[in-house]
């Protein structure tokens, strides 16, 4: 019984811990009562729904909180799709003030179930008229990306070879067996990479490309992590060419466990062969801090916050005045251009594509 | 006299003098959280979703049904499954054999090592498998140097086996800690009996030793289908592109395409193969549980004193170690390798290094998200503290409803209903979540509350089904000799139901706690990024490229098994009163 | 049941010079007895003293380290358990819970094959043997403790085992079933002409159904005889306690002028016996007799008694040492704290253990 007894303190003391008050860094369910105090200024709270992989730097946050007197709070809602569903789902009663990371393959998903509320930000005007893909703007680009082919330096270097320059080298026998890319019906850089072959060779060629890549044996896996981290060659795998990102270059070079003096990793750009990713941010409709809620996007479109994410979240700044960090300046790739598709299109076609390349790369 | 008892026993809702039976309030907790958290989130999203079919409810359905995808889905679904559990068994039952009826050194160890792989994130358990079996893993380029190959003799990832495996060595660690711990607690004198009965070895397993073992059996095959039914990150990580099963679908469907009413009906689809399939567990269940006497299990567990018996265990635990531990092991080692930069070698690994252990120290980005590791373990532990206590707060009770009520017609509806969320789609509940919880008292959207309670769902299923057997078994004489002897109800649970299914509440402590720190189902939840989990932490490192990334998610992983396999250790020593010895 | 009666007499179990270890310690070493046909032999000794393991090494649970066990002069070595033909009852029945009693009682007629109808015969004869008539169908866990007791026995005697243990099957009933059983089970045997190894503590118990005692003490054989020969001659001090007789005292045995004497704390006896030095004497309760006057041999102070009926156990101080008597019921026995006087003949009431 005694033992029961121990049991039974370890358990309250456990719960003690998760509900303290005093610990100086709250445990998982102090968060709760924070939140709850939500309501009028001072101490509002302003909340920020997003996918998984935002990320921002504690500086930042801080200098929006004092300026603002606010507390920001941020939900992590699962990738982008999950996240964008789970927006969508609590239209009637939103769960947050701010939504961001609602890309361009997306984006017509998120205006017609309507999540959002208009905001003509006065940052728009210095913003270049590329990313604006809404003209309602209720969605309001923030960043982009590119979904390029990475290669491996180090591979084609000692093999003697040219890297591949454009898409319309990869079917060559040379490249043979050397390409994985992601199933574009589980994977975001996936379907990025198919619709640039979509925006390439067309909806009536794009097909017979991908049957040209299955001759020449391209690996498919389902998630950028597998492509990445197991088959890329850079990382222990076996093929040398593998579906990322511009910037996984620089962040190769800054995440290195010594230091490089060059990116172990190139960049295939050449001939529209990248997919552009901009991703927006919007006001919920129905939120109860709409000042808050402008100020919030205001602010991830100044130059602080712009200026932070290229390495929290390796992707480049939509506003031209944020400058690059060095080591992006040296070794990140931005194609002149790209792939272009209208969201409208992609929304429209995303599930005959994808259906029409299983049947094609998977059967 | 005997028929009068029976009775009773069957009518279940009124006992013998027709007042109501006050063991039917043992149901509310249990099936006022299943209520509040698993069917009201569930049919909120199923009605919503058909609401936003355009075409109707009726058509999505048909349609759905009576494609030859979904049946070919189903079919694999099925099939994977199956085979996966059989293989599992395969492995399972010699060693729950072992662990049942033997005492040997390093077996505590040996148990906790099995339970590991349980808590792995997927993406961790491929990147293990991959340092192992892939292209360029240890075992492919050692034989490749061996054998003087030009390339890997072995293909494994995206392969129908790689699944298998992977599914094997996920659920193991269920069949040998349910049907082991049921074996250790057997008279082995039921076997000598058959044995002088004329019962060669293989008449005395199948004529005695299995059907007294069957409820435990079933027990953890259907736990182990079910996982392997609704299957997700060893399809979609290890099996790759070229197999889905339902959940991938579901997830393919509602991500993807956002088709919800399609989703649904795939998801209820899923549901229904559940039902059906609890719903024959349970009939078979009751028709072969038995009131048995449990022995102490220190009286049953030989010692390994004879050299056939040291060479059978030696080869067992062999197999197991090279199944269970070896993928862990692959992973621990990793996160001690400096790897990659290389030039085209052979020679992956450059060496060993501690950098990604220090690594975890430090945020070079400043990022708000950043949480030193000992946040995370203690946050992982917190909510798998409260995930054990919520779980046996609500099982514990069903478990005896579920047993006290014998064979009422109550129960047989119900012990169905119990197991759902253990075949449910982690993506349609954790949609449900969302649309259902969004009103105070219960705005649980984003509350981290939600995390323990969903959680507790998949952990609840575990916890009845390791305590209704154990329950189940305790003579019915038992509990009447003493409350003849003046035990009121609760000295009854206190002395006689404690200590006999204490072993059996350990157990079921252990998997909740596993199933916690697992964070199964969780990325179906909204996280709150400031709290993250080691999971959480680990997902993170690896959303990003860059060599210091893996090796940091190989740390975290590594960590993540020595905290598993130290909380399992603990519980595992703990010793409620006399259940110790049991 | 015949040809049983013919071969009575002959040698059908043979145990010799058995010996087993677990790990260190040493559970049997170098027992050896027989058992004839259709003879009950009682292996008798406390708890611990290495019976179970006797029954799971002639069973065939166990093996050997070394010795040997043999059938009709056959070694059984290597022979598995269910080729052996040995029925074996468990202390605790282990009747199978998910077998009703027909299953439980048939299941070894089951193992050899039996046709149906031929098992259903046996089934019912041997039920209506051990007085279950009409049990078949019943579920174990509804039988009492009495009614299981004869499940058990019932099935390990229907596949008509060539020899039948049974390992203390008495001993989880209360009092009165073991009492009765105790006079019904030899009847049972009997009539089935059952060759049988009898394991039990209880002294009572080996006494009232067998015709020989094997007593074993610590994995090693104490004494072998009938029941008798190990009542009045008990060849060790530890035989003659596990016996109930306390009266055990350390003694020398001396070379007197014309006959040897023993001496003992109790006082310097004549006695007739080859053994010298220093031994243990067993002097006997029932041995003892009342006296009034001066041809005492014996004088202590009543300590307690206790009247059982047909006797009466008196326990008496004899300077430093107590011993117990036993008296006849009519004997006028003092009360306690009074004097109290007995004679004895020596060569009856004195014996010399080893």
């Amino acid at each position: 019984m005694r033992r029961i007894s121990i049991f039974l303190t370890l358990a309250a003391l456990a719960a003690l811990a998760a509900c303290g008050t005093t610990a100086p860094s709250p445990g998982p369910f102090k968060a709760t009562e924070t939140a709850r105090d939500s309501g009028t200024a001072p101490g509002a709270v302003l909340t920020v729904m997003t996918h998984d992989s935002f990320e921002i730097s504690e500086d930042a946050v801080a200098q929006f909180e004092s300026d603002h007197d606010v507390t920001v709070r941020f939900l992590k809602a699962g990738d982008t799709g999950t996240a964008l569903n789970k927006a969508i789902l609590s239209k009637d009663n939103p769960l947050a003030d701010v939504f961001y990371g609602v890309d361009n393959t997306f984006l017509s998903r998120a205006l017609e179930e309507g999540i959002f509320e208009p905001y003509p930000s006065p940052m728009l005007e210095i913003i270049p008229q590329d990313f604006q893909l809404d003209p309602s703007m209720r969605a309001l680009p923030v960043d982009y990306g590119d979904v390029c082919i990475n290669y491996d330096r180090a591979f084609y270097e000692d093999a003697g070879l040219l890297p591949p320059e454009s898409l319309a080298d990869l079917p060559e026998g040379r490249y043979r067996g050397q390409l994985v890319v992601e199933n574009p019906a589980t994977s975001s850089p996936g379907l990025a990479f198919l619709l640039a072959t979509v925006g390439v060779y067309g909806e009536d060629g794009y097909l017979e490309y991908w049957n040209s890549l299955v001759a020449n044996d391209v690996l498919v896996v389902n998630d950028w992590e597998s492509a990445y981290y197991s088959e890329f060659t850079l990382h222990g795998g076996t093929h040398p060419l593998v579906v990322s990102y511009g910037s996984s270059p620089p962040a190769e070079v800054y995440f290195a466990e010594t230091p490089l003096d060059r990116a172990p990793t190139g960049v295939m750009t050449a001939d529209r062969s990248c997919f552009r990713q901009i991703e927006f941010v919007g006001i919920l409709a129905g939120t109860q801090q709409r000042q808050l809620a402008q100020a919030w996007i205001d602010f991830m479109l100044s130059v602080t916050f712009q200026e932070n994410m290229p390495l929290t979240m390796f992707v480049y700044p939509v506003n031209p005045a944020a400058a690059l960090p060095q080591v992006f300046v040296e070794n990140a790739v931005i194609p002149e251009t790209t792939a272009e598709l209208a969201p409208d299109r992609i929304a429209a076609n995303r599930e005959t594509w994808i259906q029409d390349w299983t049947e094609v790369v998977l059967r | 006299m005997s028929l009068e008892r029976g009775e009773s026993h069957r009518l279940g809702v009124r006992n013998r003098s027709g007042r109501f039976d006050p063991g039917l309030l043992l149901w509310i907790l249990p099936l006022g959280f299943l209520a509040l958290f698993f069917f009201y989130p569930l049919t909120r999203i199923f009605l919503l979703s058909f609401q936003r079919s355009q075409v109707g409810v009726l058509l999505p359905i048909w349609e759905t049904l009576r494609s030859s995808e979904t049946l070919r889905v189903l079919g694999f679904t099925i099939g994977q499954a199956a085979i996966s559990t059989l293989l599992t068994l395969l492995i399972g039952l010699p060693g729950a054999y072992l662990f049942g009826r033997y005492e040997f050194r390093g077996k505590a160890t040996l148990r906790a090592l099995s339970g590991i792989p349980f808590v792995l994130p997927t993406v961790v358990v491929a990147a293990a498998f991959t340092a192992l079996l892939g292209p360029r893993g240890w075992i492919n380029l050692g034989l490749i140097r061996l054998l003087g190959l030009s390339g890997p003799p072995i293909t494994f990832i995206n392969t129908l086996t790689s699944i298998l495996v992977a599914h094997v060595f996920y659920n193991t660690t269920i069949v040998l800690r349910m049907v082991g711990d049921f074996w250790s607690h057997l008279d082995p004198d039921m076997e000598a009996a058959a044995r002088t009965l004329g019962a060669n070895r293989y008449q005395a397993w199948t004529a005695v030793t299995l059907p007294l073992l069957s409820p435990a059996i079933l027990a953890a095959a259907l736990l182990v289908f079910l996982f392997d039914f609704t299957s997700f990150g060893v399809i979609l990580l290890l099996g790759g592109p070229h197999f889905a099963t339902l959940e991938v679908e579901i997830y393919y469907q509602t991500v993807s395409l956002f088709n919800l009413p399609t989703a649904a009906v795939l998801s209820l689809l899923q549901l229904a193969c559940t039902l059906i399939l609890t719903a024959i567990y349970t009939r078979m269940s009751n028709r072969l549980s038995r009131p048995i006497t449990l022995r102490r299990a220190r009286l049953t567990q030989g010692r390994l004193n004879t050299w056939k018996r040291r060479l059978g265990a030696g080869i067992l635990i062999l197999v197991l170690l090279t199944l269970l531990v070896s993928p862990l092991a692959a992973l621990g080692l990793r996160s001690f390798t400096r790897y990659g930069g290389a030039p085209r070698g052979e020679q992956v690994t450059q060496g060993w290094t501690l950098a990604n252990y220090q690594q975890l120290a430090q945020n070079p980005q400043s990022s708000i998200f950043y949480a030193p590791p000992a946040a995370a373990i203690r946050n992982s532990l917190i909510y798998a503290l409260t995930t054990v206590i919520l779980s046996l707060l609500i099982g514990a009770p069903a478990a005896w409803a579920l047993v006290r009520n014998g064979r009422s017609r109550l129960t047989r509806w119900l012990d169905p209903l119990l197991m759902l969320p253990l075949g449910t789609s982690a993506v349609t509940l954790g949609l449900g979540f969302i649309v259902a919880l969004d009103r105070p008292p219960l705005d649980l959207r984003a509350s981290p509350l939600l995390l323990p309670v969903a959680h507790t769902l998949v952990a609840f299923p575990f916890v009845v089904r390791s305590l209704a057997p154990a329950l189940a078994s305790i003579q019915p004489d038992l509990r009447q000799a003493a409350s003849v002897l003046g035990a009121t109800p609760r000295q009854v649970l206190r002395f006689i139901d404690l200590p006999l299914v204490g072993r059996a509440l350990l157990v079921a402590a252990v998997f909740a706690f596993t199933i916690s720190v697992g964070e199964f189902g969780a990325t179906a939840l909204i996280a709150r990024p400031e709290n993250p989990t080691v999971p959480i932490a680990i997902f993170r490192s690896l959303s990003q490229p860059g060599a210091i990334n893996f090796g940091q998610a190989m740390a975290l992983s590594t960590i993540l098994m020595a905290v598993t396999a130290a909380g399992m250790l603990s519980i595992e020593r703990l010793r409620l009163a006399e259940v110790g010895e049991f | 049941m015949g040809e049983m009666e013919i071969s009575r007499g002959r040698i059908a179990l043979e145990v010799e010079r058995l010996t087993k270890r677990y790990d260190e310690a040493t559970a049997l070493k170098d027992v050896s007895f027989v058992v004839e046909f259709g003879q009950i032999v009682a292996v008798l000794g406390p708890s611990g003293s290495g019976k179970s393991t006797l029954l799971n090494l002639i069973a065939g649970l166990e093996e050997p380290d070394s010795g040997s066990i043999r059938w009709e002069g056959q070694d059984l070595a290597g022979v598995p358990t269910h080729a052996r033909d040995f029925g074996l009852m468990f202390q605790e029945y282990a009747l199978f819970p998910h077998l009703d009693v027909a299953g439980n009682v048939g299941f070894g007629l089951r193992m050899h094959s039996l046709p149906d109808n031929e098992q259903k015969r046996r089934i019912e004869r041997v039920l209506d043997l051990v007085d279950l008539k009409g049990y078949e169908r019943r579920q174990v866990d509804t039988l009492s403790g009495g009614e299981r007791q004869r499940v058990a026995l019932a099935r390990s005697l229907a596949p008509r085992p060539r020899l039948l243990m049974l390992d203390e099957p008495l001993g989880a009933l209360d009092r009165t079933l073991r009492e009765r059983l105790l006079l019904e089970l030899p009847a049972i045997l009997k009539e089935m002409g059952q060759t049988a190894l009898y394991v039990t503590h209880d002294q009572r118990e080996a006494f009232a159904l067998a015709q020989r005692v094997v007593l074993l003490n610590a994995g090693q054989v104490e004494q072998t005889g009938t029941p008798l020969e190990i009542y009045h001659s008990p060849r060790t001090p530890f035989v003659a306690r596990f016996l109930g007789l306390t009266n055990l005292f350390p003694a020398r045995l001396l070379q007197g002028a014309d006959q040897v004497v023993v001496e003992t704390p109790l006082g310097i006896f004549p006695l007739q016996t080859d053994a010298r030095g220093p031994v243990t004497v067993l002097l006997r309760p029932d041995r003892l007799q009342l006296v009034e006057g001066a041809d005492s041999r014996l004088t202590g102070t009543v300590v307690s008694r206790s009247f059982r009926g047909d006797l009466i156990l008196v326990q008496v101080r004899v300077g430093e040492f107590e011993i117990q008597a036993t008296l006849d019921s009519d004997d006028r026995v003092p009360p306690v704290g009074q004097e109290i006087k007995f004679s004895f003949e020596p060569a009856e009431a004195l014996q010399v253990l080893g």
